[in-house]
């Protein structure tokens, strides 16, 4: 038993979950609008705009423009013979109703064989029977005409045949029930989307001819329409969405089936939405919710008591619970104060339930639907201190102190050493509470160059806004101008009734040092150019000694020579004992030169023109040396 | 020390008596090439290699020098007759004369 209840109250809260009311209503900017469009499209030489524009303009409850010519147009198409010509003829002529009499017994005869012929589509048979209807009149043989119906839906039973069928059979009175079984197909061929929508594919005038006509069918056989109030109400969002189409049958058919909507017998979609703005705020601290049909008209002649179950804010704070909404003049708007409840600012769901003090079997007994509303506040800026201080931080910076909305009366002077500091608290009015704003910024603004520079305010954890700005850093940005500068504080949010831009001191800049100006400048230039081109470099040759110690050591090279000779003098070499001879001569000519040859290669010559002497000489010096050894040796021992 | 000083006397006095003449010359003219090379090298200690191959080729002129003039002392030296039987003097003297002229060539070729 227990687990039924808590699967009833489950159902009960999916219910509740469910779309119970349209958030919008076809109000009067709309409909004016809609009758822009219906005058621009107006052309009183094109049938079907005829027949849409003069029922939209009935729909609307307004005159047509220029009726005189409309009946003299349509009095030329009486001779018309296609089922769609006579269906806008005879509906236009009934719409207007200001045309005199249409000659009904030729047109009903050719529409009554329209509707007999078996070679007839269910599109032919629509207009034959709905042409007739405007005449009065209903098709001679009203059982064919169904049957045709039924075999021409065995073919083709999409959105569009269905709802051609449902306004014929609405057409042929009791007799039409045969086809009532057909609503629930129609209904199942919807597309939903987001969960919100409701609609047929082919866009609103099959979804409008549907609709219409399953209403218009239920009407007739008067049993209600196998649809929930929720489905009814996707279709009437769907409808509302489409607010602003642009012909003028799109035109017709909205009008006609938002009109269906608000009046037929079985279902009321109801329309919750604000009236006027979503904000509230000292000035304005009353929500008001219109409770409505889609039309906008109040949706039972009984009291209906509004209820605000909730108001939750961000991180789920509930400022309200079950407030009853004041009703007004208007019977279908309801009034709340919610700002007395003191709402921080922002945004909050408000939760609002609507109820029925009679209960209408039309409408479910309790509509609970969520809007979104917001609370907005005044900010107050509260100590605003203003000053300079060096960059490197090494003094307390100096502070001022301005109230909005005056202006520091001295001008405040920095060079690009120092640093301007700006520090302040935002809070909402009345209170003491830190307010945290989507936008706070600092402009600097030249008035001679209109230069204009926007900071941002960084918020600390203690929510106080500040600001420091290093002068000779943002040089660069400034593009090294000196001069006077508006410092502006600029507030803004969505949640702030008063945005302001307070000029709050004027700030003179004084030009900083070329030095640094020109580096910054090469700096920046330097990003822009061409890199300097890269040249290949041979290596560099490594320092060579002075001339003096590398002379010193060319000599001590040369010393040990020196010392060779005089060994060898010392030793007694006895070069009287030389052989004076061809061969020997030869050699040590030969062996002078080659060394010769080498110092002329190590001077000038390459290794191919050197071996090429070398050879010659080293044959030479082989072959007197040879010889030259041969007579040593063969000379006897000394 | 005195010790010291009579073995070197001692050395001396056979060095000069006992060695052939030839070697004497032959000594003379390694100790040239000793004092050449040691000169290159405190060079090179002292300012620097640059320029390095020529550098190089003069000490390794002068290493190669050294080892070709001990080979023909080698060579030449009575006592060693019994190892370098098939080598006269003369032949020796004529590989050292040959050797030297391939190695300067290379020298010369290095020295850049």
């Amino acid at each position: 038993m227990k687990g039924l209840i808590l699967f009833l109250c489950l159902a009960l809260t999916r219910v509740s979950l469910a779309l119970p009311a349209t958030s919008s209503y076809l109000s009067d900017s709309d409909r004016s609008r809609l009758r822009q469009v219906l005058d621009g499209a107006w052309d009183v030489t094109d049938l079907p705009t005829i027949h849409y524009g003069a029922l939209g303009y009935k729909l609307l409850g307004q005159a047509l423009p220029k009726p005189q010519e409309v009946c003299k147009f349509l009095g030329t198409k009486t001779s018309e013979t296609s089922s769609e010509a006579l269906f806008h003829l005879t509906n236009a002529w009934k719409a207007i109703g200001t045309c005199g009499s249409l000659p009904s017994t030729v047109v009903a005869k050719r529409l009554n064989e329209i509707t007999s012929s078996d070679a007839s589509s269910l599109a032919d048979l629509y207009y034959a029977v709905l042409g007739l209807k405007a005449l009065g009149q209903r098709p001679s043989d009203t059982p064919k005409v169904l049957k045709n119906i039924q075999s021409a839906l065995k073919k083709d039973d999409s959105a569009l045949s269905l709802g051609y069928a449902f306004h014929v059979a609405a057409a042929t009175g009791a007799d039409g029930r045969v086809i009532f079984d057909r609503i629930q197909d129609a209904i199942a061929q919807a597309d939903e989307v987001d969960g919100r929508f409701l609609q047929f594919e082919g866009g609103l005038s099959i979804t409008a001819l549907v609709v219409s006509g399953t209403f218009n069918l239920a009407t007739s056989q008067n049993k209600a329409p196998p649809m929930t109030h929720e489905q009814t109400t996707k279709f009437a969002n769907y409808f509302l969405s489409r607010r602003s189409v642009q012909t003028a049958k799109g035109i017709y058919s909205l009008l006609d089936v938002l009109n269906i909507l608000s009046s037929n017998k079985f279902i009321l979609p109801v329309a919750v939405s604000l009236e006027g703005t979503s904000a509230v705020s000292s000035s304005n601290p009353k929500v008001l919710l219109k409770v409505s049909d889609v039309l906008g008209k109040p949706i039972s002649t009984s009291a209906i008591s509004v209820i605000a179950e909730s108001a939750k804010g961000s991180e789920d704070v509930v400022i309200l619970s079950k407030k009853k909404f004041e009703p007004t003049q208007d019977k279908t708007v309801f009034a709340l104060n919610v700002f007395e409840e003191k709402p921080a600012p922002g945004q909050y769901s408000l939760t609002v339930s609507a109820t029925l003090n009679q209960a209408d079997s039309r409408i479910p007994s309790n509509i609970v639907t969520t809007l979104t509303i917001k609370a907005m506040c005044a900010v107050t800026i509260t100590s605003f201190e203003i000053g300079t201080a060096d960059a490197d931080q090494t003094t307390q910076p100096k502070m001022h102190k301005v109230t909005y909305p005056s202006k520091l009366p001295s001008v405040l002077e920095a060079d690009s050493q120092q640093k301007i500091v700006v520090r302040f608290q935002l809070v909402a009015a009345g209170t003491n509470k830190p307010l945290i704003v989507h936008q706070a910024f600092l402009r600097l603004w030249n008035e001679k160059s209109k230069q204009e520079i926007i900071f941002n305010a960084e918020r600390d954890s203690s929510k106080v806004y500040k600001f420091d700005m290093d002068v000779g850093a943002k040089d660069p940005d400034f593009g090294f101008l000196s001069g006077e500068f508006h410092v502006d504080l600029i507030v803004g949010d969505a949640i702030i009734v008063n945005p302001l831009m307070w000029h709050v001191a004027d700030l003179k800049l004084s030009p900083p040092s070329s030095e640094t100006k020109e580096h910054s400048v090469s700096n920046h230039a330097y990003l822009y150019k061409p890199k300097p081109e890269i040249k290949h470099m041979f290596r560099e040759p490594e320092k060579r000694p002075a001339a003096v110690v590398s002379n010193l050591f060319t000599a001590l090279v040369c010393l040990p020579l020196l010392i060779l000779l005089s060994l060898w003098a010392k030793l007694g070499i006895n070069i009287s004992n030389f052989p004076v001879s061809l061969s020997a001569v030869g050699f040590h000519l030969g062996l002078t030169s080659i060394f010769g040859l080498f110092v002329v290669f190590w001077l000038e010559l390459n290794m191919f023109t050197t071996v090429k002497y070398l050879i010659g000489l080293g044959a030479i010096t082989f072959l007197s040396g040879n010889k030259m050894l041969a007579q040593i040796a063969a000379r006897p021992k000394a | 020390m005195a010790n010291l000083s009579s073995v070197i006397a001692k050395f001396y006095n056979e060095y000069t008596v006992h060695t052939p003449k030839r070697l004497k010359i032959i000594d003379a003219y390694l100790l040239y090439v000793l004092l050449t090379g040691i000169i290159q090298f405190v060079y090179c200690c002292l300012v620097g290699t640059f320029p390095f191959n020529s550098f190089l080729s003069g000490f390794i002129s002068t290493v190669s020098c050294f080892v070709l003039g001990v080979c023909l002392r080698l060579q030449v030296n009575p006592e060693n007759k019994s190892q370098f039987y098939s080598v006269s003097p003369e032949r020796a003297f004529a590989d050292f004369i040959f050797a030297h002229v391939i190695l300067h060539l290379v020298v010369m070729n290095f020295i850049g």
